[in-house]
């Protein structure tokens, strides 16, 4: 077999985006505790296989109707395992969020002192580093204000390209999402 | 999400033919960017980034070019995105390590999740331990099929040296899978592959 075969072959199996998406493993996995290692996974289905580049229907065939039967079995280990658990009212919520000194802040960013490139762009510095500091560590109770920031973010970002300052390096638009997805990830993980 | 999506009150800005070329634009497109983000990003992310892309294609309208080679551009463009991405989902990262370190304890909930066959990952860890350059190179190759006349209007090379990096990476990537034991897998069963001359 010739280096493109080969790598073509192995390039198509490891497709994330193929054309027939039930040519896809699918594996039923449990959330296990974070310390215990993250995820765990049972392996109902580990091969697979690949798809021939324009061919292979069989295989396909095959996959398609195993990942039918997967999803059925998943299902109802789904309910099994999920379902009604009686401790699920006993999960404990971080003991000290209420009393974290965060819930008494309130962003405090310096307003830019003029419309040059400079200025707003340390105004945007300034309440990224808010947003990010806000996402990582604050509390639920002010992560709806660091939302609000990271949003202004993007307006001060449409300021600095009509100023015509923009770092190809750095989308700050995107890296104030980022930090208003923080934000949700936080509320999401902190406030089951 | 679809924030970056032109409201019609930000079409009132634009011109008619702008608005129509986005709209031509998006429309003729769209499935590429999406395969391209399902490709390079977890499937949570895929919208975040196709909408950036297109985010960027309404600002950036009058940088669009009109040769036929808008989808390279669009590549480039989604290219920028993901690395984005990649340091927002480092941040997330951070965070939930961060949260791990609080006294609180998640609740075992059993969900599905589709992930790749073992030897699709190990042909990903392959590719990810080659240069970036070669990786982005194949899976526009392979993945996208794009010629070596798209590669290199994407890269910004001629043909010729384009042909070479496509020649330079599979070389490398075949290097890379034999060492890791996983190209026996394909070898194997040579039935399941057309063979393909080098080219």
């Amino acid at each position: 077999m010739n280096d493109h075969t080969l790598v073509r072959a192995a390039m198509d199996a490891a497709d994330p985006a193929p054309e027939n998406p039930s040519e896809m493993a699918i594996t039923l996995v449990t959330r296990q505790e974070p310390e215990a290692g993250g995820i765990e996974a049972l392996d109902v289905d580990r091969h697979a296989g690949w798809r021939e580049r324009r061919g292979a229907r069989r295989w396909i065939a095959a996959v398609a109707a195993a990942t039918v039967a997967v999803i059925a079995v998943s299902s109802l280990v789904i309910l099994v395992v999920g379902g009604g658990s009686p401790e699920r009212s006993s999960v404990a919520r971080p003991a000290s969020v209420s009393s974290d000194p965060w819930c008494q802040q309130r962003p405090l960013v310096e307003q830019p002192t003029s419309e040059s490139p400079d200025s707003l762009r340390a105004y945007y510095t300034a309440q990224l580093a808010y947003a990010l500091i806000s996402a990582e560590l604050a509390p639920p109770a002010i992560s709806y204000e660091a939302t609000v920031v990271a949003q202004d973010i993007r307006r001060i970002h449409g300021q600095l390209e009509a100023t015509g300052w923009v770092d190809d390096s750095i989308d700050p638009s995107a890296e104030a999402d980022a930090a208003a997805q923080a934000v949700r990830d936080y509320r999401t993980i902190a406030c089951p | 999400m679809d924030r970056n999506r032109p409201t019609f009150d930000d079409a009132a800005y634009r011109s008619g033919s702008d608005a129509d070329l986005f709209a031509s634009l998006y429309d003729r497109h769209v499935g590429a960017i999406r395969l391209y983000c399902l490709r390079r990003v977890s499937r949570s992310d895929v919208d975040d980034a196709v909408s950036d892309v297109f985010g960027v294609a309404w600002r950036r309208i009058d940088q669009v070019p009109d040769d036929g080679t808008e989808l390279y551009w669009l590549y480039g463009v989604a290219r920028n995105a993901i690395r984005n991405i990649d340091r927002s989902g480092r941040r997330r990262s951070r965070l939930v390590a961060r949260l791990a370190s609080l006294a609180w304890r998640a609740e075992p909930a059993a969900e599905v999740q589709i992930v790749r066959s073992e030897e699709a990952r190990v042909v990903l860890e392959a590719l990810g331990s080659l240069r970036e350059g070669d990786q982005e190179v194949l899976r526009l190759r392979m993945w996208e099929e794009l010629d070596r006349h798209a590669i290199g209007a994407i890269f910004g090379i001629s043909p010729a040296a384009a042909d070479m990096r496509i020649n330079r990476a599979t070389k490398r990537m075949a290097q890379a899978l034999r060492r890791s034991g996983v190209a026996e897998y394909f070898e194997q069963a040579p039935s399941m592959i057309a063979e393909v001359p080098d080219e």
